[in-house]
């Protein structure tokens, strides 16, 4: 299940270059996730992610490439052995109850509006319609004139 | 629309109250294979809350549920379904119409819990599912043997198919060795969760180990076991969850052991008065928590509820069913529950003592937890608006959460009260305030839910289903725990252990000093 961003996948599953500046932007927004699922009051929040802050300002300057990358590892590493069995997500987020919450709707269904009710969009109805015919005619340039749809599944959408 | 609803319930309960049993043969085969209906005031009574509550949802759900994009996904026919099914098995005299009613009962719940797209929705479903499946092979098997005998008869069936019978409402029901599809449900709409995971679900069990309460004799010890570790695991596992539906799951669990172990010991009746309050106060407690995830863009995580005037009514509403949940005095739930508990006083295993009673505490300790957190709303999230004044389809179930104990406690059955000893009574009482002293330490990461590994035994599914394969191979499986929630240190067990012993010093030995001199 995708996460929040936290430490670098397997090299087999990268698919983005990310560079220093945008790692440790990650880690910080998963570090204050992490704080706000164990600080529950709003003070008590605010405290410990001024903290968190300073220990990163603390870091800001570094010039050394290496000695950076090195203290991203080990801030990874810490990550990864403080985070707690209950993060903290929202609803719609990966990883929140209400992700993955899709609801799909075939195209065709517009058809099936009553007249009265699509007469209330009768630009949008008139488009479609027009192009409901191009897209026949595509197809059939395509595939011949003679050809038939087999019925294949193409997709939730329809 | 739900109204009609509120209307069959009274007709249900004046049948009830006029204290009829009608045995009705539907269909005859060969004077071997019959289909009977009994009409009995159990059946009722039942069918009588049962509607109530099914009036209650379909309210809500019209909130719930107005929201979907898709109006005629046919949500409300599953429901209907499901109802009908739950009033075949409650209404069923026979084996026959028993498993029909317990069967389309597990799928229908399955079609419910996995009623959104999302992976924890499927998971969920095939957990539920599958448990639920376990029972019916057996349930199957004992029809192949026994389908010639009325549920009801007191015909001893031997010890084998008691026991058979004994292990299907342990899959229902959610007990112990089969109690992880409970929280894993709970990915399933909320009016879903108020009407099938609060009351009849999980309570079909139960409902027909009190139909064979005659017959049930001799697994006594087995009974209450599994209902007491069911009873413990529940209420401990309440005390470490963030999630406003599992804590409010771990609750039904931990009532049904109860339930269970009431059945063991006590008359028939106290479990089905017990049944009844408990299916009130939770569909009450699951429909307001309902309203807060509603109006907090469906967040279930109480670090997470936002403030809004109108959801002040639905604290007020959770702080009423969660009284009555831990058996506040002269609430429903006290009158129900204080029975059964002072019956458990006399109990000579010290371990079922000591588990039984910090069930209790621990009860208290998550209703506190739950309602402390949902009152001190600090966080400034959007929060959408609902009318206050479309409030009154609780208005049944919040009466009856309070009033309803003591409307049935003088009526049902062989309901006696138990004069012991005065300090015993106010024994319950020391742990309720326990429960609620105890929840004002400070502890740092005291208590994980990982519902003791039950996940493991829940088949084997994970919590995050999907077909990618990738995703699926490199997640991280959050069933199982370890027991503390930071890192087992040494500071750690030193700061746990320090006050956990400080508080049982001050606390029990007080109790026992006071207890042995007096």
């Amino acid at each position: 299940m995708p996460t929040l961003p936290g430490p670098p996948l397997p090299a087999y599953l990268r698919t983005s270059y990310l560079s220093h500046a945008q790692k440790v932007c990650r880690l910080y927004k998963a570090a204050l996730y992490e704080v706000r699922a164990k600080h529950h009051e709003r003070l008590d929040y605010r405290y410990h992610a001024v903290l968190l802050r300073q220990r990163f300002d603390e870091n800001r300057e570094v010039e050394d490439p290496i000695k950076a990358k090195a203290l991203l590892e080990s801030a990874y590493s810490e990550l990864q052995a403080k985070k707690s069995y209950f993060p903290f997500r929202w609803p719609n987020d990966p990883g929140g109850v209400a992700f993955g919450r899709w609801q799909y709707y075939p195209d065709a269904l517009l058809d099936l509006w009553h007249p009265l009710e699509k007469a209330q969009y009768p630009d949008y109805f008139a488009r479609r319609e027009q192009r409901k015919k191009e897209y026949i005619e595509r197809w059939h340039q395509k595939y011949g004139q003679d050809a038939r749809d087999t019925g294949e599944w193409t997709g939730p959408m329809g | 629309m739900g109204n009609i609803f509120f209307f069959f319930s009274l007709f249900f309960f004046y049948l009830g109250f006029s204290n009829i049993s009608v045995n009705f043969k539907v269909f005859e085969f060969n004077s071997i294979f019959s289909f009977v209906f009994f009409f009995d005031w159990i059946s009722f009574v039942f069918l009588g809350v049962l509607m109530v509550i099914l009036g209650s949802v379909v309210y809500f759900s019209c909130y719930y549920m107005g929201e979907e994009l898709i109006r005629g996904r046919g949500f409300i026919f599953v429901v209907f379904s499901f109802v009908v099914a739950m009033g075949f098995l409650i209404i069923s005299g026979d084996w026959i119409s028993l498993i029909i009613g317990w069967d389309w009962l597990g799928i229908t719940s399955f079609f419910l819990v996995c009623y959104y797209n999302s992976d924890s929705s499927w998971s969920g479903g095939l957990k539920t599912y599958f448990t639920n499946r376990l029972g019916d092979g057996i349930f199957l098997f004992l029809l192949s043997n026994l389908f010639i005998y009325f549920i009801f008869s007191n015909f001893y069936l031997g010890t084998f198919y008691l026991f058979l019978i004994i292990l299907l409402s342990q899959t229902k029901s959610a007990q112990l060795p089969f109690s992880s599809w409970l929280p894993a449900a709970m990915a399933a709409p909320t009016p879903v969760s108020a009407l099938v995971h609060s009351s009849t679900l999980v309570t079909a069990g139960v409902y027909i180990l009190i139909r064979s309460g005659s017959i049930l004799g001799g697994f006594n010890w087995y009974l209450g076991g599994v209902g007491l570790l069911t009873l413990f695991v529940g209420s401990f596992s309440a005390c470490g969850s963030f999630d406003l539906k599992k804590i409010v799951a771990f609750s039904t669990l931990s009532h049904l052991g109860f339930m269970v172990m009431s059945l063991s010991s006590v008359c028939v009746d106290y479990s089905f008065f017990h049944l009844i309050v408990h299916a009130c106060f939770k569909a009450l407690l699951f429909i307001s928590v309902g309203m807060l995830i509603l109006t907090n863009n469906h967040s279930q995580d109480f670090r997470q509820v936002g403030f809004s005037f109108n959801n002040l009514f639905f604290i007020w509403v959770s702080l009423v069913s969660l009284t009555s949940l831990c058996g506040f005095p002269f609430f429903s739930g006290f009158f129900s529950k204080d029975f059964t508990l002072e019956m458990f006083f006399w109990s000579f295993n010290p371990l079922f003592y000591f588990l039984f009673f910090f069930s209790i505490f621990f009860s208290v300790f998550y209703s506190v937890r739950l309602i402390n957190a949902i009152v001190s709303i600090q966080w400034s999230n959007l929060v959408k608006e609902y009318s206050i004044f479309n409030i009154f389809y609780m208005i049944f179930l919040l009466l009856s959460s309070v009033v309803i104990g003591v409307v049935f406690s003088g009526w049902v059955n062989n309901l006696q009260l138990i004069s012991g000893n005065f300090l015993f009574k106010f024994l319950v009482y020391f742990f309720l305030l326990g429960g609620v002293l105890f929840f004002y330490q400070h502890f740092n990461g005291l208590i994980s839910s990982s519902i003791f590994f039950l996940d493991s035994l829940g088949g084997g599914i994970p919590n995050n289903l999907t077909n990618n394969f990738w995703l699926f191979y490199n997640n991280v499986d959050q069933g199982v725990l370890p027991f503390f929630s930071e890192r087992l240190s040494a500071e750690n067990f030193m700061s746990f252990s320090k006050v956990i012993q400080v508080n049982l010093f001050l606390y029990f030995w007080g109790f026992f000093i006071i207890f042995y001199f007096f």
